[in-house]
């Protein structure tokens, strides 16, 4: 995201303003996908595919900019299952 | 390997002034694992204004319940801002990253938590498994 003034040396992975009318919010990109992903996810392969397919998705049809498109991936174990039970797709 | 009983998710969420984003993002998570069938006990959230003294206090108490834990699960997700030292940094390799909680502790690194005192402030037994989501 553009920094603030005197703060460019900062990160911050980008915010997008997501839905419509009065359920407008701000959210991180990767936590409003990471979230929308998360609950039927059992390991993080199918945590970070499903959060990839919901990205392109939004891309696609065009509720999320391209330039606002993270890119994704798993350090470590890939199948170890995510904590919780997933819920009924 | 399956999920262990002892399981303990960590949401933080560090807002700078004004901003809202944060706040959305945990109740997210929060809601999202409680549906997973995490309780509130489960959950440990820590929000708002944050200093660095707050957030090694809130891991410090985090790692006095994990640390008897033979085995288990625990996420850290956090949504905030990020910096890394050294500030004139040319390869990403090198780099010390670190959680920074205002605009104002910008230009001084002792007052930011970086990700090697996170590691270090949970400690976790060697067979409880860290998860790290980090939007920031």
């Amino acid at each position: 995201m553009e920094a603030l003034p005197g703060a460019e040396l900062t990160c911050r992975a980008r915010n997008y303003v997501f839905g419509w009318g009065r359920g407008m919010q701000e959210r991180g990109v990767i936590s409003y996908y990471a979230a929308r992903a998360l609950p039927e996810a059992q390991a993080f392969e199918d945590w970070l595919a499903g959060i990839a397919g919901l990205i392109e998705a939004d891309a696609h049809s065009g509720r999320l900019p391209r330039t606002h498109r993270p890119l994704l991936q798993v350090l470590g174990d890939a199948a170890s299952p995510v904590i919780g039970t997933p819920t009924a797709e | 390997m399956p999920e262990s009983a002892n399981r303990l998710a960590l949401l933080i969420g560090a807002p700078w002034r004004g901003e809202a984003a944060m706040h959305g993002d945990v109740q997210a998570f929060y809601d999202v694992l409680t549906a997973r069938g995490m309780s509130s006990d489960d959950l440990l959230v820590l929000e708002g204004r944050l200093d660095r003294e707050l957030a090694l206090g809130f891991l410090a108490a985090v790692q006095s319940r994990v640390s008897a834990w033979d085995r288990g699960d625990v996420l850290l997700y956090t949504s905030g801002h990020g910096a890394y030292a050294p500030l004139d940094a040319v390869d990403a390799n090198t780099v010390d990253p670190a959680l920074v909680f205002g605009p104002d502790d910008l230009d001084d690194p002792s007052r930011w938590v970086f990700w090697h005192e996170v590691f270090g402030a949970l400690a976790l037994p060697p067979e409880v498994r860290l998860a790290l989501l980090p939007d920031c």
